[in-house]
């Protein structure tokens, strides 16, 4: 089914200073789908999501998003436009409560209806609701990133971004927040970097695979997760994972 | 002409710029050097006025009272960085000026006089030693140490460097400077009361640094030199003086911000200097090899050297 | 007589608290101190004053006011902190401010003299009484317009837009940037609203003084920089906390001690805070996240 993609990557590259961190790297998001970006630490996805909400300039190369050249506007613009990114390490704003958080992710809105999703939100994740006069700084590393992508996807965005979501996370936490990262296909694209491959795959549609700034496999999640450079070098030689299974 | 008391004051506000600068080395910002100045002022004041003793020992008392003040100001200090440790100088400098209003000793906030003794040659005098201590400085490896603590204390320190140690030398270090111009200041003044080393006074050689260049010896030097002599060149503004004078100083920060003169520049003038150096000692060196030849020559001529 | 010094407590600290305030909006969303803020402070007693003797009718006298505390507060993000923006230099911008400050402190010169400058009557000169307390008309309406202009500056920062902003952005900026905040946008608002409190806490000094004093923007200006790290860096309720404490300690030295000790109570407060609590009164210990 031939949709126009909702974010369109081509031939980006983007360098700090001297030091090229992607180099020529093409990408897709289509509408509903979940795209995860994998590879190692310093591959360049934490830099690829930073360039597309505008916190980064790239050296060359196209980013569209829903037929808008986003190279060209600030970071606030492409937020008001529907890019919500959850940024490495959550981007908490501990001295607001968890409920002023959430009022902040619908910043960009002018609709009314705010307090319904708020709403909504609670009834989902409960521990939003029983901590929403709490300051977002006491919550604990999991709950920050539940919270992190409920501001998100307050501000109904049609692509969301999430930059290492199970970083740091307690196993339970990590299904917990996949579970939620599934939850908001409902309603949005989302572009998934992450460095644990393997729930990363299990929830995403396809998947590029990044190293040294360059884009070096992609795929379907089942066609990555069958494939053997990958399975060796991110899932371990013992893995053998069968898409969809437990682990 | 410039007046000589604008020279004067040139090389004390030099000195002063420098006892920001110095202090700034280590990532410290001090905005109470005027308290030191004062203290500097006071000391070698009461030194050679009330106990007669000989100028040089007046200087030398201001100086130690600035390293000791500096010191035990610093200690405090390591704990608290950045905007809070320039607060805390600011309230340094209000506290040494209440102290010598309140000080029947030294004249309260009728002020202080008698003193003499300084001239041009001397403070340049000083400005000159200074000055080459602190370019000698530059390239050393202290200076390195100060400038990897000014960057980044914690990493300094896992690096084996005694921030502790580094920061109290700089801090101390730019309050002897301030002390030391203090008293030459008082001693050229004739005059001296809490006023005249207020909050504004410590202002100033961020003023000097922030416009000549914040990564040289030669930017506060620069500074000093345009925030002291602009001034005079505003003089037939008359009352509008000090006016457009800010206007200027607002201007020359929103157009250079890093400051007038820069490492880079100064980077760039060195290499072109050894550039040129290099030129001409070639040029030189050929010279002395042609001398030498032909002297050859002629000796071999004559029957000796070493072919014969 | 204790009652007196308490309302002048009150009213010095109210002030205090209100410049604080400014400094603390643009420290929060900058992490610098705007050096001129406190000869706004001055310039705005003698607006106030002149629009008084030209017996200007109120409702414009305040508008007059206002617009000029927004436009010097705009005067300086422009002039002295934008474009020393992208640089490292964390000291150029201030230093600007401070030659901004001097520019204001000549002007005022200029145009209104060295010396204060008397207001006129622009009260009537009723008494109230409360219990112990007797509260004269101008007290009176110095006590409600601060605490006023702190409860609006309060609702704004805590229930609207604008104010999420500014505390978004005072905490992570780039979080704030990709939550949709305008940063450029945010900051003039910042310091507009910055210059407006400095503006009206002059003419609100002036009125508790009968006079616009030359000298009052250095001498309260500057112990407001105390106030807002005694109340904790880019913490308005602290400001406003600590405008008060400070404020009931400033006029104890002044009753119990000498006149020339008067106003070092700030400085010794801070030193204080700095040695004990250095997060100050309602700091909390978050730290800045670094970028």
């Amino acid at each position: 089914m031939p949709t126009k993609p909702l974010l369109r990557i081509q031939n980006l590259s983007v360098s700090y200073g001297p030091i090229a961190a992607i180099r020529d790297v093409s990408l897709e998001v289509n509408p509903g789908e979940i795209v995860a970006v994998l590879g190692a630490n310093g591959a360049g996805k934490t830099t690829l999501l930073r360039t597309i909400s505008g916190l980064l300039r790239p050296r060359a190369g196209i980013i569209e998003f829903d037929g808008v050249d986003l190279t060209r506007l600030p970071s606030h613009a492409i937020a008001a436009r529907g890019v919500a990114h959850v940024p490495e390490g959550r981007g908490i704003l501990g001295r607001m409560t968890v409920l002023e958080n959430l009022r902040m992710g619908a910043f960009t809105r002018r609709d009314g209806e705010v307090e319904r999703d708020l709403e909504a939100l609670y009834a989902r994740f409960p521990i939003l609701a029983e901590r929403r006069h709490q300051l977002a700084a006491l919550l604990s590393g999991g709950q920050q990133q539940l919270l992190a992508i409920a501001r998100a996807w307050m501000a109904r965005p049609k692509l969301m971004l999430l930059d290492e979501p199970s970083l740091g996370l307690a196993p339970l936490m990590v299904a917990e927040v996949f579970r939620m990262i599934a939850a908001v296909r409902e309603r949005c694209a989302v572009l998934l970097v992450e460095q644990n491959t393997r729930a990363a795959l299990r929830v995403a549609d396809r998947g590029y695979v990044m190293e040294l700034g360059r884009v070096i496999l992609q795929g379907t999640a089942r066609e990555l997760l069958a494939d053997e450079r990958l399975v060796r070098a991110y899932l371990g030689r013992r893995s053998r994972a069968a898409p969809g299974g437990a682990a | 002409m410039i007046d000589q008391s604008v020279l004067v004051l040139m090389g004390i506000n030099i000195l002063m710029g420098w006892s920001f600068y110095v202090i700034l080395m280590s990532g410290q910002f001090s905005f109470g050097n005027a308290g030191f100045m004062a203290l500097g002022a006071y000391s070698a004041s009461v030194a050679t006025v009330k106990f007669q003793l000989p100028y040089a020992v007046g200087l030398l008392i201001a100086a130690v009272v600035g390293a000791a003040t500096g010191w035990l100001l610093g200690l405090p200090a390591l704990r608290i960085r950045g905007v809070y440790l320039a607060l805390a100088t600011i309230g340094f400098g209000f506290l040494v000026e209440n102290l010598f209003i309140n000080l029947e000793y030294t004249g309260a906030q009728v002020g202080f006089y008698g003193m003499q003794g300084t001239t041009l040659p001397l403070v340049y005098g000083f400005v000159i030693v200074i000055g080459l201590l602190l370019v000698r400085l530059e390239h050393s490896r202290l200076a390195k140490s100060l400038q990897a603590v000014r960057e980044n204390e914690v990493v300094a320190s896992t690096l084996g460097l005694n921030t502790v140690y580094l920061k109290l030398l700089s801090f101390s270090a730019g309050a002897a400077l301030a002390a030391l111009a203090g008293a030459l200041y008082a001693h050229y003044m004739f005059f001296i009361s809490p006023e005249l080393f207020g909050f504004f006074q410590s202002v100033w050689p961020a003023f000097y640094v922030a416009i000549g260049g914040a990564g040289t010896v030669i930017g506060p030097v620069l500074g000093a030199a345009v925030v002291t002599l602009l001034p005079e060149y505003f003089q037939p503004l008359k009352e509008w003086r000090l006016l457009v004078f800010g206007i200027t100083v607002m201007v020359l920060i929103a157009v250079r911000p890093q400051g007038l003169y820069t490492r880079e520049m100064q980077r760039w003038l060195l290499a072109r200097a050894a550039g040129a150096a290099a030129m001409g000692w070639k040029l030189l060196g050929g010279g002395v090899a042609w001398k030498r030849v032909r002297q050859a020559g002629m000796a071999r001529q004559a029957g000796e050297g070493p072919d014969a | 007589m204790i009652e007196q010094q308490l309302l002048n407590a009150l009213m010095l600290g109210c002030n205090y608290a209100l410049v604080a305030i400014g400094y603390t909006l643009v420290f929060g969303v900058l992490n610098m101190l705007n050096f001129a803020h406190p000869n706004v402070f001055a310039l705005g007693g003698f607006l106030f004053a002149s629009a008084a003797l030209l017996a200007l009718p109120f409702p414009v006298a305040l508008l007059g006011l206002v617009l000029a505390g927004a436009l010097l507060g705009l005067s300086t993000e422009l002039f002295c902190f934008r474009p020393a923006a992208h640089h490292d230099n964390e000291l150029a911008p201030a230093i600007s401010s401070v030659a901004f400050a001097m520019v204001l402190t000549e002007l005022i010169a200029k145009v209104w003299g060295s010396e204060p400058v008397r207001l006129p009557p622009v009260l009537e000169a009723v008494t109230f009484t409360w219990g112990p307390f007797q509260v004269s008309s101008i007290q009176l309406v110095i006590l409600v317009a601060s605490f006023g202009l702190m409860v609006a500056v309060d609702f704004l920062l805590q229930r609207t837009k604008t104010g999420y902003a500014l505390r978004a952005l005072a905490e992570r900026r780039d979080v704030a940037q990709l939550l949709g905040v305008n940063v450029q946008a945010t900051v003039l608002f910042a310091f507009m609203l910055s210059g407006v409190l400095a503006v009206l806490a002059g003419m609100l000094l002036a009125l508790r003084l009968g006079l616009a004093d030359p000298n009052a923007g250095l001498s309260y200006g500057l112990r407001a920089l105390a106030v807002m790290v005694i109340g904790g860096l880019g913490n308005v309720r602290g400001a406003m906390v600590a405008g008060l404490l400070v404020g009931l300690v400033d006029v104890m030295t002044l009753a119990f001690l000498s006149q020339a000790y008067s106003g070092i109570a700030a400085w010794v407060l801070l030193i204080v805070t700095l040695l004990f609590k250095p997060s100050g009164l309602l700091g909390t210990r978050l730290q800045r996240e670094s970028l």
